[in-house]
Protein backbone atom coordinates (compact mmCIF):
# COMPACT_ATOMS: atom_id res chain seq x y z
CA UNK A 1 0.00 0.00 0.00
CA UNK A 2 2.65 2.47 1.02
CA UNK A 3 4.70 1.58 -2.03
CA UNK A 4 1.80 2.45 -4.31
CA UNK A 5 1.07 5.63 -2.40
CA UNK A 6 4.64 6.87 -2.74
CA UNK A 7 5.10 5.75 -6.34
CA UNK A 8 2.09 7.49 -7.85
CA UNK A 9 2.95 11.13 -7.24
CA UNK A 10 6.54 10.50 -8.28
CA UNK A 11 5.51 9.04 -11.61
CA UNK A 12 3.24 12.01 -12.20
CA UNK A 13 5.77 14.65 -11.23
CA UNK A 14 8.85 13.03 -12.65
CA UNK A 15 7.42 12.52 -16.12
CA UNK A 16 6.40 16.13 -16.69
CA UNK A 17 2.78 15.24 -17.41
CA UNK A 18 1.58 18.40 -15.71
CA UNK A 19 3.58 20.67 -18.01
CA UNK A 20 2.79 18.65 -21.10
CA UNK A 21 -0.93 19.05 -20.44
CA UNK A 22 -0.52 22.82 -20.56
CA UNK A 23 -0.24 23.54 -24.33
CA UNK A 24 -3.23 21.45 -25.46
CA UNK A 25 -5.34 22.63 -22.52
CA UNK A 26 -4.49 26.26 -23.31
CA UNK A 27 -5.20 25.95 -27.02
CA UNK A 28 -8.47 24.11 -26.49
CA UNK A 29 -9.52 26.64 -23.85
CA UNK A 30 -8.88 29.62 -26.12
CA UNK A 31 -9.85 28.07 -29.44
CA UNK A 32 -12.74 25.82 -28.46
CA UNK A 33 -14.14 26.01 -24.93
CA UNK A 34 -14.00 29.81 -24.61
CA UNK A 35 -15.76 30.49 -27.93
CA UNK A 36 -18.46 27.91 -27.16
CA UNK A 37 -19.03 29.58 -23.78
CA UNK A 38 -19.28 32.91 -25.62
CA UNK A 39 -22.13 31.48 -27.72
CA UNK A 40 -23.96 30.47 -24.52
CA UNK A 41 -23.28 33.80 -22.77
CA UNK A 42 -24.45 35.90 -25.72
CA UNK A 43 -27.43 33.62 -26.32
CA UNK A 44 -28.50 33.97 -22.69
CA UNK A 45 -27.95 37.75 -22.58
CA UNK A 46 -29.81 38.52 -25.80
CA UNK A 47 -32.77 36.23 -25.17
CA UNK A 48 -32.78 35.82 -21.37
CA UNK A 49 -31.68 32.50 -19.87
CA UNK A 50 -35.12 30.93 -20.35
CA UNK A 51 -35.69 32.66 -23.67
CA UNK A 52 -32.50 31.12 -25.00
CA UNK A 53 -34.16 27.72 -24.80
CA UNK A 54 -37.71 28.71 -25.74
CA UNK A 55 -36.92 31.30 -28.44
CA UNK A 56 -35.67 28.90 -31.16
CA UNK A 57 -38.53 26.46 -30.53
CA UNK A 58 -41.13 29.20 -30.92
CA UNK A 59 -39.95 29.85 -34.48
CA UNK A 60 -41.80 27.78 -37.07
CA UNK A 61 -38.85 28.11 -39.45
CA UNK A 62 -36.48 26.63 -36.87
CA UNK A 63 -38.85 23.82 -35.94
CA UNK A 64 -39.28 22.80 -39.55
CA UNK A 65 -35.53 22.98 -40.09
CA UNK A 66 -34.88 20.95 -36.92
CA UNK A 67 -37.30 18.23 -37.98
CA UNK A 68 -35.79 18.15 -41.48
CA UNK A 69 -32.28 18.01 -40.02
CA UNK A 70 -33.17 15.07 -37.79
CA UNK A 71 -34.64 12.88 -40.50
CA UNK A 72 -32.01 13.90 -43.06
CA UNK A 73 -29.27 12.94 -40.55
CA UNK A 74 -30.99 9.63 -39.77
CA UNK A 75 -31.41 8.80 -43.46
CA UNK A 76 -27.81 9.75 -44.29
CA UNK A 77 -26.57 7.68 -41.33
CA UNK A 78 -28.57 4.64 -42.48
CA UNK A 79 -27.39 4.93 -46.10
CA UNK A 80 -23.80 5.54 -44.99
CA UNK A 81 -23.93 2.50 -42.73
CA UNK A 82 -25.15 0.23 -45.54
CA UNK A 83 -22.60 1.56 -48.04
CA UNK A 84 -19.87 1.64 -45.39
CA UNK A 85 -20.42 -1.99 -44.38
CA UNK A 86 -20.26 -3.12 -48.01
CA UNK A 87 -17.17 -1.03 -48.69
CA UNK A 88 -15.38 -2.21 -45.53
CA UNK A 89 -16.16 -5.83 -46.48
CA UNK A 90 -14.88 -5.14 -49.99
CA UNK A 91 -11.64 -3.74 -48.51
CA UNK A 92 -11.23 -6.93 -46.49
CA UNK A 93 -12.28 -9.38 -49.21
CA UNK A 94 -10.75 -7.86 -52.36
CA UNK A 95 -7.54 -9.33 -53.79
CA UNK A 96 -4.50 -7.53 -52.40
CA UNK A 97 -3.85 -5.03 -55.20
CA UNK A 98 -7.51 -4.15 -55.69
CA UNK A 99 -7.87 -3.74 -51.93
CA UNK A 100 -5.03 -1.23 -51.93
CA UNK A 101 -6.65 0.67 -54.80
CA UNK A 102 -9.98 0.82 -52.95
CA UNK A 103 -8.21 2.04 -49.82
CA UNK A 104 -6.40 4.66 -51.89
CA UNK A 105 -9.68 5.92 -53.37
CA UNK A 106 -11.25 6.17 -49.91
CA UNK A 107 -8.30 8.06 -48.45
CA UNK A 108 -7.96 10.36 -51.42
CA UNK A 109 -11.59 11.44 -51.28
CA UNK A 110 -11.39 11.77 -47.48
CA UNK A 111 -8.39 14.01 -47.83
CA UNK A 112 -9.49 16.32 -50.63
CA UNK A 113 -10.98 19.63 -49.55
CA UNK A 114 -14.61 19.37 -48.47
CA UNK A 115 -15.41 22.55 -50.38
CA UNK A 116 -13.89 21.12 -53.57
CA UNK A 117 -15.82 17.86 -53.19
CA UNK A 118 -19.02 19.82 -52.63
CA UNK A 119 -18.26 21.93 -55.70
CA UNK A 120 -17.82 18.69 -57.65
CA UNK A 121 -21.34 17.73 -56.59
CA UNK A 122 -22.60 21.17 -57.67
CA UNK A 123 -21.11 20.59 -61.13
CA UNK A 124 -22.57 17.08 -61.17
CA UNK A 125 -26.11 17.95 -60.09
CA UNK A 126 -26.74 21.46 -61.40
CA UNK A 127 -29.14 21.98 -64.30
CA UNK A 128 -27.46 20.79 -67.52
CA UNK A 129 -24.58 19.55 -65.35
CA UNK A 130 -22.81 16.24 -65.69
CA UNK A 131 -25.66 14.03 -64.50
CA UNK A 132 -28.26 15.79 -66.65
CA UNK A 133 -26.01 15.48 -69.71
CA UNK A 134 -25.58 11.78 -68.98
CA UNK A 135 -29.33 11.30 -68.59
CA UNK A 136 -29.90 13.12 -71.87
CA UNK A 137 -27.26 11.07 -73.68
CA UNK A 138 -28.91 7.87 -72.43
CA UNK A 139 -32.37 9.22 -73.39
CA UNK A 140 -33.53 8.89 -69.77
CA UNK A 141 -34.88 12.42 -69.55
CA UNK A 142 -35.08 15.42 -71.80
CA UNK A 143 -35.46 18.30 -69.35
CA UNK A 144 -32.89 17.18 -66.80
CA UNK A 145 -33.36 15.34 -63.52
CA UNK A 146 -33.90 18.45 -61.39
CA UNK A 147 -31.83 17.11 -58.49
CA UNK A 148 -29.92 20.34 -57.79
CA UNK A 149 -30.85 21.86 -54.41
CA UNK A 150 -33.27 19.07 -53.50
CA UNK A 151 -33.15 16.42 -50.76
CA UNK A 152 -32.64 13.53 -53.23
CA UNK A 153 -29.61 15.42 -54.54
CA UNK A 154 -28.24 16.40 -51.13
CA UNK A 155 -28.35 12.93 -49.57
CA UNK A 156 -25.91 11.14 -51.93
CA UNK A 157 -23.50 14.05 -51.55
CA UNK A 158 -23.71 13.81 -47.74
CA UNK A 159 -23.16 10.04 -47.87
CA UNK A 160 -20.15 10.68 -50.11
CA UNK A 161 -18.62 12.96 -47.49
CA UNK A 162 -19.49 10.83 -44.44
CA UNK A 163 -18.48 7.43 -45.83
CA UNK A 164 -14.85 7.34 -44.54
CA UNK A 165 -15.99 8.02 -40.96
CA UNK A 166 -18.11 4.86 -41.18
CA UNK A 167 -15.75 2.61 -43.15
CA UNK A 168 -12.71 3.02 -40.90
CA UNK A 169 -14.23 1.81 -37.58
CA UNK A 170 -16.11 -1.03 -39.33
CA UNK A 171 -12.95 -2.12 -41.11
CA UNK A 172 -11.09 -2.09 -37.78
CA UNK A 173 -13.75 -4.50 -36.45
CA UNK A 174 -13.30 -6.82 -39.44
CA UNK A 175 -9.54 -6.88 -38.94
CA UNK A 176 -10.07 -7.93 -35.34
CA UNK A 177 -11.80 -11.21 -36.30
CA UNK A 178 -9.81 -14.20 -35.05
CA UNK A 179 -8.79 -16.23 -38.17
CA UNK A 180 -9.10 -19.42 -36.09
CA UNK A 181 -12.83 -18.85 -35.70
CA UNK A 182 -13.24 -18.49 -39.46
CA UNK A 183 -11.18 -21.64 -40.03
CA UNK A 184 -13.33 -23.47 -37.49
CA UNK A 185 -16.52 -22.23 -39.16
CA UNK A 186 -15.26 -23.44 -42.53
CA UNK A 187 -14.05 -26.84 -41.37
CA UNK A 188 -17.32 -27.45 -39.52
CA UNK A 189 -19.20 -26.75 -42.73
CA UNK A 190 -20.79 -23.45 -41.72
CA UNK A 191 -22.45 -21.82 -44.70
CA UNK A 192 -21.59 -18.30 -45.81
CA UNK A 193 -24.75 -16.80 -44.38
CA UNK A 194 -24.20 -18.49 -41.03
CA UNK A 195 -20.57 -17.28 -40.93
CA UNK A 196 -21.70 -13.78 -41.84
CA UNK A 197 -24.40 -13.75 -39.19
CA UNK A 198 -22.55 -15.41 -36.33
CA UNK A 199 -18.97 -14.13 -36.83
CA UNK A 200 -18.76 -11.15 -39.17
CA UNK A 201 -21.76 -9.07 -38.09
CA UNK A 202 -21.05 -9.34 -34.33
CA UNK A 203 -17.45 -8.31 -35.03
CA UNK A 204 -18.50 -5.07 -36.71
CA UNK A 205 -21.24 -4.18 -34.22
CA UNK A 206 -19.24 -1.77 -32.04
CA UNK A 207 -17.49 -0.28 -35.07
CA UNK A 208 -20.86 0.31 -36.70
CA UNK A 209 -22.17 2.01 -33.57
CA UNK A 210 -19.10 4.24 -33.31
CA UNK A 211 -19.33 5.18 -36.99
CA UNK A 212 -23.08 5.74 -36.88
CA UNK A 213 -22.90 8.05 -33.84
CA UNK A 214 -20.10 10.09 -35.39
CA UNK A 215 -21.85 10.38 -38.76
CA UNK A 216 -25.20 11.31 -37.18
CA UNK A 217 -23.63 13.96 -34.93
CA UNK A 218 -21.60 15.42 -37.80
CA UNK A 219 -24.71 15.50 -40.01
CA UNK A 220 -26.64 17.49 -37.39
CA UNK A 221 -24.30 20.47 -37.63
CA UNK A 222 -23.06 20.07 -41.19
CA UNK A 223 -22.93 23.33 -43.08
CA UNK A 224 -20.91 23.47 -46.31
CA UNK A 225 -22.64 20.80 -48.38
CA UNK A 226 -26.22 21.77 -47.35
CA UNK A 227 -25.38 25.44 -47.99
CA UNK A 228 -24.56 24.62 -51.62
CA UNK A 229 -26.90 21.74 -52.34
CA UNK A 230 -29.76 22.27 -49.87
CA UNK A 231 -31.51 25.16 -51.53
CA UNK A 232 -33.77 27.81 -49.97
CA UNK A 233 -36.71 25.41 -49.64
CA UNK A 234 -34.64 22.79 -47.83
CA UNK A 235 -33.24 24.77 -44.89
CA UNK A 236 -31.46 22.76 -42.21
CA UNK A 237 -30.59 23.97 -38.70
CA UNK A 238 -27.04 24.84 -39.74
CA UNK A 239 -28.14 26.77 -42.82
CA UNK A 240 -30.73 28.71 -40.77
CA UNK A 241 -28.00 29.65 -38.26
CA UNK A 242 -25.67 30.54 -41.12
CA UNK A 243 -28.23 32.95 -42.58
CA UNK A 244 -28.90 34.57 -39.17
CA UNK A 245 -25.17 34.90 -38.53
CA UNK A 246 -23.98 35.99 -41.97
CA UNK A 247 -26.69 37.72 -43.91
CA UNK A 248 -29.08 38.96 -41.22
CA UNK A 249 -26.49 39.70 -38.50
CA UNK A 250 -29.00 38.54 -35.87
CA UNK A 251 -26.28 37.31 -33.54
CA UNK A 252 -28.58 36.76 -30.54
CA UNK A 253 -30.90 34.53 -32.55
CA UNK A 254 -27.97 32.71 -34.14
CA UNK A 255 -26.43 32.15 -30.69
CA UNK A 256 -29.65 30.71 -29.22
CA UNK A 257 -30.04 28.28 -32.12
CA UNK A 258 -26.32 27.53 -31.95
CA UNK A 259 -26.68 26.51 -28.29
CA UNK A 260 -29.47 24.07 -29.18
CA UNK A 261 -27.35 22.55 -31.96
CA UNK A 262 -24.27 22.40 -29.73
CA UNK A 263 -26.10 20.73 -26.86
CA UNK A 264 -27.66 18.18 -29.22
CA UNK A 265 -24.38 17.33 -30.95
CA UNK A 266 -22.09 17.33 -27.89
CA UNK A 267 -24.67 15.68 -25.63
CA UNK A 268 -25.18 12.82 -28.07
CA UNK A 269 -21.45 12.41 -28.57
CA UNK A 270 -20.62 12.39 -24.85
CA UNK A 271 -23.43 9.92 -24.18
CA UNK A 272 -22.22 7.63 -26.94
CA UNK A 273 -18.62 7.98 -25.77
CA UNK A 274 -19.69 6.78 -22.30
CA UNK A 275 -21.50 3.80 -23.80
CA UNK A 276 -19.20 2.77 -26.65
CA UNK A 277 -15.87 4.44 -25.79
CA UNK A 278 -15.62 6.15 -29.17
CA UNK A 279 -12.61 8.24 -28.26
CA UNK A 280 -10.52 5.16 -27.52
CA UNK A 281 -11.84 3.45 -30.63
CA UNK A 282 -10.66 6.24 -32.89
CA UNK A 283 -7.29 6.20 -31.23
CA UNK A 284 -6.81 2.57 -32.19
CA UNK A 285 -7.36 3.12 -35.91
CA UNK B 1 -8.19 -11.30 -44.14
CA UNK B 2 -7.32 -14.33 -46.30
CA UNK B 3 -9.31 -16.54 -43.95
CA UNK B 4 -12.27 -14.19 -44.32
CA UNK B 5 -12.04 -14.53 -48.10
CA UNK B 6 -11.95 -18.33 -47.84
CA UNK B 7 -14.89 -18.38 -45.45
CA UNK B 8 -17.05 -16.19 -47.69
CA UNK B 9 -16.14 -17.24 -51.27
CA UNK B 10 -19.41 -16.47 -53.01
CA UNK B 11 -20.21 -13.33 -51.06
CA UNK B 12 -16.69 -12.05 -51.77
CA UNK B 13 -17.28 -11.51 -55.45
CA UNK B 14 -20.58 -9.66 -55.01
CA UNK B 15 -19.14 -7.47 -52.25
CA UNK B 16 -16.01 -6.62 -54.21
CA UNK B 17 -18.06 -5.63 -57.26
CA UNK B 18 -20.28 -3.46 -55.04
CA UNK B 19 -17.16 -1.98 -53.42
CA UNK B 20 -15.78 -1.01 -56.83
CA UNK B 21 -19.10 0.63 -57.66
CA UNK B 22 -18.88 2.63 -54.41
CA UNK B 23 -15.31 3.62 -55.28
CA UNK B 24 -16.57 4.96 -58.63
CA UNK B 25 -19.27 6.88 -56.74
CA UNK B 26 -16.52 8.38 -54.54
CA UNK B 27 -14.52 9.45 -57.58
CA UNK B 28 -17.47 10.73 -59.61
CA UNK B 29 -17.73 14.35 -58.34
CA UNK B 30 -13.94 14.75 -58.45
CA UNK B 31 -13.79 13.37 -61.98
CA UNK B 32 -16.39 15.90 -63.10
CA UNK B 33 -14.20 18.84 -62.04
CA UNK B 34 -11.18 18.00 -64.20
CA UNK B 35 -12.71 18.13 -67.71
CA UNK B 36 -14.48 21.39 -66.85
CA UNK B 37 -11.20 22.88 -65.60
CA UNK B 38 -9.71 22.19 -69.04
CA UNK B 39 -12.75 23.59 -70.83
CA UNK B 40 -12.32 25.96 -73.74
CA UNK B 41 -15.78 27.36 -73.09
CA UNK B 42 -16.77 30.27 -70.85
CA UNK B 43 -19.70 28.37 -69.30
CA UNK B 44 -19.94 25.35 -67.06
CA UNK B 45 -21.34 23.04 -69.70
CA UNK B 46 -20.82 19.31 -69.55
CA UNK B 47 -19.25 17.76 -71.52
CA UNK B 48 -17.14 20.90 -72.06
CA UNK B 49 -16.69 22.29 -75.54
CA UNK B 50 -13.05 22.28 -76.61
CA UNK B 51 -9.89 21.73 -74.63
CA UNK B 52 -7.60 24.45 -73.32
CA UNK B 53 -5.51 25.39 -70.33
CA UNK B 54 -6.69 29.01 -70.54
CA UNK B 55 -8.47 28.86 -67.17
CA UNK B 56 -5.32 27.70 -65.42
CA UNK B 57 -3.28 30.54 -66.92
CA UNK B 58 -6.04 32.98 -66.06
CA UNK B 59 -6.23 31.83 -62.44
CA UNK B 60 -2.46 31.70 -61.98
CA UNK B 61 -2.17 35.29 -63.26
CA UNK B 62 -5.06 36.65 -61.21
CA UNK B 63 -4.11 38.91 -58.29
CA UNK B 64 -7.17 38.06 -56.20
CA UNK B 65 -6.45 34.31 -56.32
CA UNK B 66 -2.78 35.03 -55.58
CA UNK B 67 -3.63 37.10 -52.52
CA UNK B 68 -6.06 34.45 -51.30
CA UNK B 69 -3.42 31.76 -51.76
CA UNK B 70 -0.83 33.76 -49.78
CA UNK B 71 -3.31 34.46 -46.98
CA UNK B 72 -4.19 30.77 -46.77
CA UNK B 73 -0.57 29.64 -46.70
CA UNK B 74 0.19 32.09 -43.90
CA UNK B 75 -2.89 31.31 -41.80
CA UNK B 76 -2.58 27.56 -42.22
CA UNK B 77 1.15 27.76 -41.47
CA UNK B 78 0.68 29.48 -38.11
CA UNK B 79 -2.27 27.25 -37.21
CA UNK B 80 -0.17 24.19 -38.04
CA UNK B 81 2.64 25.25 -35.71
CA UNK B 82 0.16 25.79 -32.84
CA UNK B 83 -1.68 22.52 -33.50
CA UNK B 84 1.54 20.53 -33.80
CA UNK B 85 2.83 21.85 -30.47
CA UNK B 86 -0.45 21.21 -28.66
CA UNK B 87 -1.21 17.86 -30.27
CA UNK B 88 2.29 16.48 -29.73
CA UNK B 89 2.30 17.62 -26.11
CA UNK B 90 -1.06 15.91 -25.60
CA UNK B 91 0.22 12.67 -27.16
CA UNK B 92 3.16 12.68 -24.73
CA UNK B 93 1.05 13.73 -21.75
CA UNK B 94 -1.69 11.12 -21.99
CA UNK B 95 0.31 7.93 -21.40
CA UNK B 96 1.96 9.62 -18.38
CA UNK B 97 -1.25 10.73 -16.76
CA UNK B 98 -2.80 8.61 -14.06
CA UNK B 99 -6.01 10.58 -13.78
CA UNK B 100 -7.75 12.78 -16.27
CA UNK B 101 -6.57 10.76 -19.26
CA UNK B 102 -10.10 9.84 -20.26
CA UNK B 103 -11.31 13.42 -19.92
CA UNK B 104 -8.52 14.77 -22.08
CA UNK B 105 -8.97 11.98 -24.60
CA UNK B 106 -12.64 12.83 -24.95
CA UNK B 107 -11.78 16.54 -25.15
CA UNK B 108 -9.24 15.82 -27.88
CA UNK B 109 -11.90 14.21 -30.07
CA UNK B 110 -14.49 16.93 -29.33
CA UNK B 111 -13.30 19.32 -32.09
CA UNK B 112 -14.35 16.65 -34.60
CA UNK B 113 -17.96 16.69 -33.42
CA UNK B 114 -18.47 20.36 -32.49
CA UNK B 115 -20.46 21.92 -35.34
CA UNK B 116 -17.95 24.13 -37.13
CA UNK B 117 -20.51 26.82 -37.78
CA UNK B 118 -21.19 27.13 -34.02
CA UNK B 119 -17.44 27.32 -33.39
CA UNK B 120 -17.14 30.06 -36.02
CA UNK B 121 -19.99 31.95 -34.36
CA UNK B 122 -18.36 31.46 -30.96
CA UNK B 123 -14.96 32.74 -32.08
CA UNK B 124 -16.63 35.75 -33.66
CA UNK B 125 -18.68 36.50 -30.53
CA UNK B 126 -15.77 35.86 -28.12
CA UNK B 127 -13.54 38.37 -29.89
CA UNK B 128 -16.38 40.85 -30.09
CA UNK B 129 -17.11 40.45 -26.34
CA UNK B 130 -13.46 41.23 -25.64
CA UNK B 131 -13.83 44.42 -27.65
CA UNK B 132 -11.98 43.38 -30.77
CA UNK B 133 -12.91 42.37 -34.28
CA UNK B 134 -12.49 38.85 -35.60
CA UNK B 135 -9.69 38.52 -38.08
CA UNK B 136 -7.01 36.20 -39.36
CA UNK B 137 -5.55 35.71 -35.86
CA UNK B 138 -8.91 34.45 -34.61
CA UNK B 139 -9.08 32.17 -37.61
CA UNK B 140 -5.60 30.77 -36.90
CA UNK B 141 -6.50 29.86 -33.31
CA UNK B 142 -9.79 28.26 -34.35
CA UNK B 143 -8.15 26.21 -37.09
CA UNK B 144 -5.36 25.17 -34.71
CA UNK B 145 -7.96 23.87 -32.25
CA UNK B 146 -9.64 21.93 -35.06
CA UNK B 147 -6.37 20.37 -36.23
CA UNK B 148 -5.03 19.42 -32.78
CA UNK B 149 -6.89 16.05 -32.59
CA UNK B 150 -5.41 14.98 -35.92
CA UNK B 151 -1.89 15.74 -34.68
CA UNK B 152 -2.62 14.02 -31.38
CA UNK B 153 -3.96 10.85 -33.04
CA UNK B 154 -1.03 10.65 -35.48
CA UNK B 155 1.70 11.22 -32.88
CA UNK B 156 -0.01 8.93 -30.35
CA UNK B 157 -0.04 6.18 -33.02
CA UNK B 158 3.69 6.71 -33.63
CA UNK B 159 4.40 6.78 -29.90
CA UNK B 160 2.54 3.51 -29.31
CA UNK B 161 5.15 1.76 -31.47
CA UNK B 162 8.04 3.05 -29.36
CA UNK B 163 9.30 0.79 -26.57
CA UNK B 164 8.44 2.51 -23.26
CA UNK B 165 11.51 0.83 -21.73
CA UNK B 166 13.69 3.34 -23.60
CA UNK B 167 12.24 6.28 -21.68
CA UNK B 168 12.38 4.33 -18.42
CA UNK B 169 16.00 3.47 -19.07
CA UNK B 170 16.86 7.10 -19.72
CA UNK B 171 15.11 8.12 -16.50
CA UNK B 172 16.90 5.49 -14.47
CA UNK B 173 20.19 6.73 -15.91
CA UNK B 174 19.46 10.05 -14.26
CA UNK B 175 17.84 12.08 -17.05
CA UNK B 176 15.10 14.41 -15.90
CA UNK B 177 11.83 14.45 -17.85
CA UNK B 178 12.56 17.38 -20.19
CA UNK B 179 15.75 15.74 -21.28
CA UNK B 180 14.08 12.32 -21.71
CA UNK B 181 11.45 14.01 -23.84
CA UNK B 182 13.77 16.01 -26.06
CA UNK B 183 16.67 13.57 -26.37
CA UNK B 184 14.93 10.20 -26.36
CA UNK B 185 11.22 10.26 -27.09
CA UNK B 186 10.92 13.14 -29.55
CA UNK B 187 13.64 11.85 -31.92
CA UNK B 188 11.97 8.42 -31.92
CA UNK B 189 8.67 9.84 -33.15
CA UNK B 190 10.13 12.76 -35.11
CA UNK B 191 8.81 11.48 -38.42
CA UNK B 192 5.32 11.03 -36.97
CA UNK B 193 5.39 14.62 -35.74
CA UNK B 194 6.41 15.93 -39.17
CA UNK B 195 3.79 13.72 -40.83
CA UNK B 196 1.17 15.00 -38.40
CA UNK B 197 2.18 18.58 -39.18
CA UNK B 198 1.74 17.93 -42.90
CA UNK B 199 -1.75 16.52 -42.28
CA UNK B 200 -2.63 19.44 -40.01
CA UNK B 201 -1.47 21.88 -42.67
CA UNK B 202 -3.70 20.20 -45.24
CA UNK B 203 -6.66 20.36 -42.86
CA UNK B 204 -6.17 24.04 -42.03
CA UNK B 205 -5.45 24.99 -45.64
CA UNK B 206 -8.73 23.40 -46.77
CA UNK B 207 -10.88 24.42 -43.80
CA UNK B 208 -13.75 26.50 -45.13
CA UNK B 209 -16.44 27.26 -42.52
CA UNK B 210 -14.32 29.21 -40.02
CA UNK B 211 -12.55 30.78 -42.99
CA UNK B 212 -15.78 31.92 -44.60
CA UNK B 213 -17.09 33.64 -41.48
CA UNK B 214 -13.88 34.92 -39.90
CA UNK B 215 -11.59 36.11 -42.68
CA UNK B 216 -12.22 39.85 -42.99
CA UNK B 217 -13.10 41.46 -46.35
CA UNK B 218 -9.99 42.06 -48.39
CA UNK B 219 -8.14 39.27 -46.59
CA UNK B 220 -10.01 36.25 -47.90
CA UNK B 221 -8.40 32.84 -47.64
CA UNK B 222 -8.41 30.53 -50.63
CA UNK B 223 -11.48 28.51 -49.49
CA UNK B 224 -13.35 31.76 -48.75
CA UNK B 225 -12.54 33.18 -52.18
CA UNK B 226 -13.47 29.86 -53.78
CA UNK B 227 -16.76 29.76 -51.84
CA UNK B 228 -17.69 33.32 -52.77
CA UNK B 229 -16.77 32.82 -56.41
CA UNK B 230 -18.65 29.52 -56.61
CA UNK B 231 -21.84 31.05 -55.26
CA UNK B 232 -21.64 34.21 -57.36
CA UNK B 233 -20.43 33.12 -60.77
CA UNK B 234 -20.34 30.08 -63.00
CA UNK B 235 -16.90 30.07 -64.56
CA UNK B 236 -14.56 27.16 -65.34
CA UNK B 237 -11.90 29.18 -63.48
CA UNK B 238 -13.36 27.83 -60.22
CA UNK B 239 -12.99 24.29 -61.50
CA UNK B 240 -9.37 25.10 -62.39
CA UNK B 241 -8.68 26.33 -58.83
CA UNK B 242 -10.41 23.21 -57.46
CA UNK B 243 -8.14 21.03 -59.60
CA UNK B 244 -5.07 22.85 -58.29
CA UNK B 245 -6.27 22.34 -54.69
CA UNK B 246 -6.79 18.64 -55.44
CA UNK B 247 -3.26 18.44 -56.85
CA UNK B 248 -1.83 20.02 -53.70
CA UNK B 249 -3.84 17.58 -51.56
CA UNK B 250 -2.38 14.62 -53.45
CA UNK B 251 1.15 15.96 -52.95
CA UNK B 252 0.59 16.52 -49.20
CA UNK B 253 -0.97 13.07 -48.76
CA UNK B 254 1.95 11.44 -50.57
CA UNK B 255 4.37 13.32 -48.31
CA UNK B 256 2.51 12.31 -45.14
CA UNK B 257 2.35 8.66 -46.26
CA UNK B 258 6.07 8.60 -47.08
CA UNK B 259 6.86 10.00 -43.62
CA UNK B 260 4.50 7.52 -41.95
CA UNK B 261 6.12 4.57 -43.71
CA UNK B 262 9.53 5.77 -42.53
CA UNK B 263 8.41 5.70 -38.90
CA UNK B 264 7.28 2.11 -39.12
CA UNK B 265 10.54 0.98 -40.65
CA UNK B 266 12.55 2.67 -37.91
CA UNK B 267 10.53 1.31 -35.04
Amino acid sequence: MTAVATRRPRLWEGSGARWLFLPPALLLAVGLVGPLCAVIVVGARENGPAGMVTEPFSSALFLRAAWRTLWMSALVTACTWAAGLVFALALALAPRVLGRVLFGVLFLTFWISLLVRTYGWVLTLQPSGALDSLAKALHLSRDGLGLYQTMPGLIPAMVHIMLPYMVLPIYAGLRGIDPARLRAARSLGGGELLTLRSIVLPAVRTGSAAGAVLVFVMCLGFYVTPAFLGGPEQQLVATVIGTQFGRLQDLGGAAAMGVVLLVAALGLYLLADRVFGIGERWERL
Amino acid sequence: MDELRLALPRLSRAVVIAGCAIALFLLLPLAVILPIAFSGDVFLTFPPAGFSARWFTEVLNDDAWHAAMTTSLRTAGVATVLATLAGTAAAFALPRARRGARVLRTAMIAPMVVPQLVLALGLYLAVEELGGAAGLKTLMIGQAALATPLVYLTVAAGLSEVDPALARAARSLGHRWPSVLVRVELPLVGRSVVGAAVLAFGLCFDESVLSYYLSPPGQETLPTHLWQSASQQASPAIAAVSSLIMGLAVVLLGLALALGRGTRRHA
